[in-house]
């Protein structure tokens, strides 16, 4: 019989490893989104939907990666090329002015987005 | 029997962990594929192609609201008070119109208070919400 004890500490390495960073992955960029009572569930392959965050300090991100003001434009339509008619989600700091949301709609509107969601956490 | 009990086996004396093995790697395959999605989000529709809206016959409600913090639904100051009668105005119950409005909101504003506002909307029944 075959010592599989190795094999055992790996793959409980392995699962401690993915309980402490899956949940950090899936949540995506750090922001404080603002509470609502209503929010609807996305849940049609939401983990292929762009994600569009922007924290409180104005830094941008498309999906988990940094970009500029200047390559935003760029950079959004290249992550939304084979998803036309889907909804961009806008996951935007609480207490930014609401000018900054604006923004970055009308640049999901310029790349031909119908229709944004404004990520919010469920109030209890 | 008597010479087993005496003297065990050396071939079994370690913890079997071939169950635990099991267990764990199952419980690691579980982990990588289901974790679940769960993205709780306000839909907002954006404004399409100029033309789109010209021949619209039925106009979407228009809300606004100020940087003063105030609310106007058509042009008409609405108070918080009574928004839920004029939204009952606006969509009678039962009707089969689509729940539709246009939002505009004050760029000075926090993006929480107009996520408030959008929130009390749709909690009155408001369907979709057009941003503009």
């Amino acid at each position: 019989m075959p010592d599989i004890t190795p094999i055992v500490n790996v793959a409980l390495v392995l699962l401690i490893i993915f309980m402490i960073v899956m949940p950090m992955v899936r949540e995506g960029i750090d922001v404080d989104t603002p509470k609502a009572k209503t929010p609807q569930r996305l849940e049609e392959a939401a983990e292929q939907l762009v994600v569009l965050s922007i924290q409180e300090d104005g830094a941008l991100y498309v999906n988990l990666t940094r970009v500029d003001k200047s390559t935003l434009k760029d950079q959004l339509a290249l992550a939304y090329r084979g998803q036309e008619g889907s909804p961009i989600i806008i996951k935007g700091a609480a207490h930014l002015p609401y000018s900054e949301i604006l923004g970055l709609m009308e640049v999901c509107q310029s790349i031909g987005a119908p229709s944004v969601d404004l990520m919010a956490k469920k109030e209890e | 029997m008597k010479r087993h009990r005496r003297r065990p086996s050396r071939l079994e004396s370690s913890i079997n962990i071939t169950p635990m093995g099991d267990v764990s790697l199952s419980l690691l395959l579980g982990f990588l594929v289901v974790t679940p999605v769960v993205i709780e989000t306000m839909g907002a529709n954006l404004p399409q192609g100029a033309g789109a809206s010209a021949g619209q016959v039925k106009q979407d409600p228009v809300v606004v609201f100020t940087a003063e913090r105030k609310l106007f639904i058509d042009g008409r100051e609405v108070s918080a008070d009574e928004l839920p009668a004029r939204i009952a105005e606006l969509f009678p119950p039962g009707a089969q119109t689509e729940r539709k409005v246009l939002f505009t909101g004050a760029g000075e504003l926090a993006y929480e208070e107009i996520i408030a506002v959008l929130d009390r909307l749709r909690e009155l029944g408001v369907e979709t919400i057009g941003v503009r």
